[in-house]
């Protein structure tokens, strides 16, 4: 993706938001940084090789695409509200994914690293909670499961 | 009425179906119904939200004929 040449409306209206391609990470990054943000948070889920003593292969995400969207779209212009934020983006993927491979991208900017650092944790648990979004977790055992691993209560 | 499910919950029903709504007046009919279907469904069907028109609705929300309705699995994005 090609950063703005001016710098960004606080809310990525452009964006998708659910993607089937590798996330642009260093893009949203980049699209992010505005002059009067002096703390940028970026947070990216990532998929790990394990899950309860048991070898992750491998991910698959589903979502109810447009209602996903939508969500993610009002939860980030929710903290672009409550806390005043310079610039705010959540990005998603579906499909099957590598270990290593970022899911979900949550960028926050704010002029200073406090409010980024709530507003990035508000956004992503959320999110993981309420949006209509899913995980398969596959096994090296060649068995899989369907649902969360989600530690964040 | 037109039902989609999604997720784990493909494994028991159809990703799309047209239902009669006899007996459904509401979102929590529609779960007992689709429970009775597939009785090996219900411990998922339990947990489940409903969505109309990508809004989630209530247990009492009045279903219409030409609704279309999402049954939402607990989520797990992320």
């Amino acid at each position: 993706m090609t950063p703005s040449a001016s710098f960004p409306l606080p809310v990525a209206v452009d964006f998708k938001l659910i993607v089937t391609e590798p996330i642009d990470v260093c893009g949203l990054l980049q699209w992010a940084h505005h002059p009067k943000a002096g703390g940028i948070v970026l947070f990216s889920g990532e998929v790990r090789n394990h899950h309860a003593q048991k070898k992750v292969t491998h991910l698959e995400y589903e979502a109810f695409v447009p209602m996903a969207e939508q969500m993610i779209r009002e939860i980030t212009q929710a903290a672009i509200e409550k806390w005043n934020l310079h610039s705010a983006i959540c990005v998603h993927r579906i499909g099957k994914l590598d270990i290593c491979e970022s899911a979900v991208v949550v960028v926050t900017a704010h002029s200073h690293r406090k409010e980024s650092y709530e507003a990035n944790q508000y956004i992503i648990d959320r999110v993981k909670h309420e949006a209509p979004i899913w995980k398969r977790e596959f096994y090296e055992d060649g068995t899989s499961f369907w649902g969360g691993d989600c530690h964040c209560g | 009425m037109k039902v989609q499910v999604y997720a784990m919950l493909k494994d028991y029903f159809n990703e799309e179906m047209t239902m009669d709504t006899t007996g459904i007046q509401n979102a929590s009919d529609l779960i007992v119904k689709l429970s009775e279907l597939n009785p090996k469904a219900e411990a998922v069907l339990k947990r489940c939200r409903i969505a109309v028109d990508m809004k989630f609705v209530s247990g009492d929300y009045k279903l219409n004929t030409h609704d279309t309705i999402s049954i939402i699995p607990p989520s797990s994005g992320g």
